[in-house]
């Protein structure tokens, strides 16, 4: 009888436990900092003019998550901060992107005026 | 009006009925996560940016299943916005990757460009140089050309210059030759003709001399002769009158002792002062002979005696000869005595030859 009440009470504290986690722990203020960190690192890498759907769907999801935390519904508080943090990351990647795009595009610009020159200097050079 | 009205509630009513009934719509977090899926496949994030890619993909696979299961939005929600986001992170991460790598590209073929564009650069440079070097060679070939010909010139004209010169001074040398010639022509002619006036006056001189020299000849040959027939007539008329001899020392004539003297006595015999004054008067005639009268004696008697009689004989001849117009300083007498014998005093005959008086006519000097 005994070694059926044991393992029924472990099941019982866990489902317990497993109930009052379903809410989940708020969101700390470091949490929060981290992802406000995270969102100024995309705003400096460009991602005010290169991306700024996903920079404002960040905002707004962190602006969610703040707001969800307020109202004490920590897993809503919880999925909206992480979703403004992968969104800040997405914007800040689509920022550096743009970017290296754009730098590669000046140099291959820059490779194109060159190769058009050597190939003006070769033709001249063919010339008699 | 209130028919219109009726009509459409009713339509309204039948939309939102059909509405209800129709399966509804997955929200637009899972139909934006689905497009960003695919544009992160697209994108090759599931290869270069693979655990994001397959992050995203389980999200929207859970997204998805969820939405199938119950079409419940709100359970998707955050599952389809994570997807949305992490296969836009997906994408991008790709997208700048492939920049990257782009870039890297573009930058090795900026880089061979520009070592291309070096290469063609120097190749234009060198064959500009080389063209420069050929235009500059030119210009300097055309140049040295320009400065031969010139040079060539310049010398033609120099050696024209200069045989003109040459010709000119050959003219003036040969002008000048001329006049030299001329000058010496001049010159040795007129020395010629001092010369031969100069020979013409000693040939002159030389006449006149050889002229005056046979005339002198003429006049020492015809005074020679002149003396030579005097003297001859002088010997030929004396011989007449007494013995004559000449010698070295002049002409000379004897008056024997025993003919014209007495023995031991001085004076002329009386009968010979005649033939004395005859004598006295030819020699008179011959005044340019100076008289050595001379008295010798024989060898008998003493010296003494006999020199101072030798003497005596020669004054009275002198006497005489005086007395016939012969001038005193024409005569001189000396009397030798017995010393001057002119035969053998052994002998009567010699003793008679020596005692004489002789008269040596001696020309005198002028």
């Amino acid at each position: 009888m005994r070694t059926v009440i044991g393992p029924t009470l472990i099941i019982v504290i866990s489902f317990i436990g497993i109930g009052c986690a379903s809410s989940g722990p708020p969101v700390t203020p470091v949490q929060l900092a981290d992802t406000e960190a995270t969102i100024r690192s995309a705003e400096s890498a460009g991602a005010f003019e290169r991306a700024p759907d996903l920079l404002q769907k960040s905002r707004q999801a962190l602006g969610a998550a703040q707001q969800a935390s307020g109202k004490g519904d920590h897993r809503v508080a919880r999925e909206r901060l992480l979703e403004a943090t992968t969104q800040a990351e997405a914007a800040r990647a689509r920022a550096q992107a743009e970017q290296k795009k754009s730098e590669a595009s000046t140099v291959h610009q820059q490779a194109d005026e060159l190769e058009a020159k050597v190939k003006l200097l070769q033709k001249q050079l063919q010339a008699p | 009006m209130q028919n219109r009205i009726w009509s459409t509630s009713g339509l309204l009513w039948g939309v939102l009925t059909i509405a209800a009934c129709a399966t509804p719509g997955p929200p637009q977090e899972l139909v934006d996560a689905r497009l960003a899926i695919q544009d992160a496949k697209s994108a090759n994030a599931d290869k270069r940016a693979t655990r994001t890619y397959d992050s995203a993909a389980a999200n929207l696979d859970v997204a998805n299943k969820s939405w199938e299961k119950d079409h419940d939005a709100s359970a998707v929600l955050h599952q389809a916005r994570m997807a949305e986001a992490e296969a836009r992170k997906a994408q991008y991460a790709a997208e700048a990757e492939a920049a990257d790598e782009a870039i890297r590209r573009e930058n090795d073929r900026k880089t061979r460009h520009e070592i291309a564009l070096r290469d063609a650069e120097l190749m234009v440079l060198r064959k500009k140089g080389q063209e420069g070097e050929l235009e500059r060679m030119k210009a300097l070939g055309k140049e040295q050309e320009k400065e031969h010909e010139q040079a060539a010139l310049d010398a033609q004209e120099k050696l024209a210059a200069e045989h003109a010169r040459a010709e000119n001074e050959a003219a003036r040398l040969r002008k000048e030759n001329e006049k030299l010639a001329l000058a010496a022509e001049e010159t040795r002619a007129e020395r010629e003709a001092a010369r031969l006036r100069e020979e013409q006056d000693k040939l002159a001189a030389l006449s006149a001399e050889q002229a005056r020299a046979e005339q002198a000849e003429h006049e020492l040959a015809r005074l020679r002769a002149e003396h030579d027939k005097s003297r001859a007539e002088l010997i030929s008329t004396l011989s007449r009158l007494a013995k004559v001899r000449e010698e070295a020392r002049g002409v000379i004539v004897t008056l024997p002792g025993n003919i014209y003297f007495n023995v031991n006595k001085a004076n002329v015999k009386p009968a010979m002062q005649t033939q004395l004054t005859k004598i006295a008067k030819t020699l008179a005639a011959v005044p340019d002979q100076k008289l050595l009268i001379e008295g010798h004696t024989d060898s008998d008697g003493p010296n003494e005696y006999n020199l101072s009689l030798s003497e005596s004989r020669a004054e009275s001849v002198q006497k005489i000869f005086l007395d016939g117009e012969i001038a005193a300083e024409r005569m001189e007498i000396k009397g030798y005595g017995e010393s001057k014998p002119i035969a053998d005093n052994s002998t009567p005959a010699g003793k008679a030859q020596n005692r004489r008086v002789e008269i040596v006519l001696v020309p005198m000097k002028q």
